[in-house]
């Protein structure tokens, strides 16, 4: 698995090209912009997309998805019906798919956004907004906030602390710092910014 | 890039570190260096947690997506580095100096931090949430968009770095 890291001024936002080199094919999580660089990583090694990701529906994760989709066919998985005009695979609650000879986890984590996933391949989980290096996604309310922590808990707390994690915004963490350095999740306390 | 890593004998590692000028997805964890120098080497999905550095010099290196967690440096040299996207969660440094370096969108979180410089470095978009830092130097640095929240301080110097860019918690503005 290959993995590249591409960031987008425009929202602050991650994005991955996640290639299999064993079928030569590879999928895009959250296209927050599409450009040469990233089109670059795709035909430099020769990858076949097969399928886009979208963590959630905000402008800055699916940016680039309408010109992605004029250059490449690939499926893409969301936890809305649409998006950009494009008719996706839905996904809803936790399940397995595959895509790219990945077998692709997925987790319902709804509090940041209603429609927000979590997709992990192999030993990393890509956590789009629900969590960052030392904080929570941000929610609306208390009662977003609970349902986040409450599924974070459950899905991500639970696994190895040695399983990497990128987000949407921010460095990668792992799931082991993120059970030390995340108080929001620890205790469901408010980090308060200025 | 990082690549899931890759089951190698620990001295095929060690030669493959010291003979090799690249070095793609391998597992150094929990291996410990001393006295070392590594400057100049470029690394990209490595996994070094808790790792020990004791006297290792890592200058004019570059590391991509990779991952520092829990790691000890001690007396280590990191002068005009180029690391980015990198985990240094709940890792220790005393004595150690990364500066004049891009230090872009890594993260700090937990760093244990003392005697240690990250003077004129940009550290754009990184964070040190609940770090502890002591006698730590961020003068003349970039800090746009690099969070302090719940950080521990004491004789941290700003001076010369544009704090009004960073994000710090209620109450823990340098100003």
């Amino acid at each position: 698995m290959k993995i590249y890291y591409h960031y987008s001024k425009d929202g602050f936002s991650n994005g991955y090209l996640v290639g299999n080199e064993k079928t030569g094919e590879a999928v895009i999580i959250d296209p927050g912009v599409m450009n040469n660089e990233l089109l670059g990583h795709i035909e430099k090694n020769r990858f076949r997309l097969d399928a886009v990701l979208v963590t959630h529906n905000h402008e800055s994760h699916h940016r680039g998805l309408r010109p992605l989709l004029r250059i490449y066919a690939p499926r893409v998985y969301a936890a809305d019906t649409e998006l950009k005009g494009r008719k996706t695979v839905l996904l809803q609650g936790d399940g397995t798919f595959a895509a790219a000879g990945f077998a692709i986890r997925y987790f319902a984590v709804p509090g940041h956004s209603p429609d927000s996933l979590m997709f992990q391949i192999e030993n990393v989980l890509f956590t789009g907004d629900a969590l960052s290096a030392g904080r929570l996604g941000t929610t609306n309310n208390m009662y977003g906030k609970r349902n986040l922590l409450t599924h974070l808990k459950n899905k991500l707390l639970s696994q190895n602390d040695d399983i990497i994690i990128m987000s949407g915004h921010g460095p990668p963490s792992t799931v082991g710092a993120e059970r030390l350095y995340n108080a929001e999740m620890m205790d469901g306390a408010s980090v308060k910014e200025i | 890039m990082f690549n899931a890593h890759q089951d190698i004998a620990v001295s095929q590692l060690l030669e493959t570190l010291t003979t090799n000028q690249i070095l793609h997805s391998l597992d150094f964890s929990p291996l410990e260096f001393r006295d070392l120098d590594l400057s100049g080497k470029i690394f990209t999905g490595c996994r070094f947690s808790h790792s020990v550095f004791s006297g290792v010099k890592l200058d004019h290196s570059h590391f991509r997506m990779c991952f520092f967690d829990f790691a000890d440096f001690t007396h280590c040299t990191l002068i005009e580095t180029d690391i980015q996207f990198c985990s240094f969660a709940g890792s220790q440094m005393s004595e150690t100096t990364l500066k004049n370096s891009d230090l872009l969108h890594n993260n700090f979180n937990g760093l244990l931090a003392s005697k240690s410089s990250f003077e004129d470095s940009d550290l754009y978009n990184s964070r040190f949430i609940m770090a502890s830092l002591k006698d730590v130097s961020f003068q003349n640095c970039n800090l746009k968009k690099t969070m302090f929240f719940q950080t521990t301080r004491e004789r941290v110097s700003f001076k010369s770095s544009n704090t009004r860019e960073a994000l710090f918690g209620k109450g823990e503005n340098p100003e």
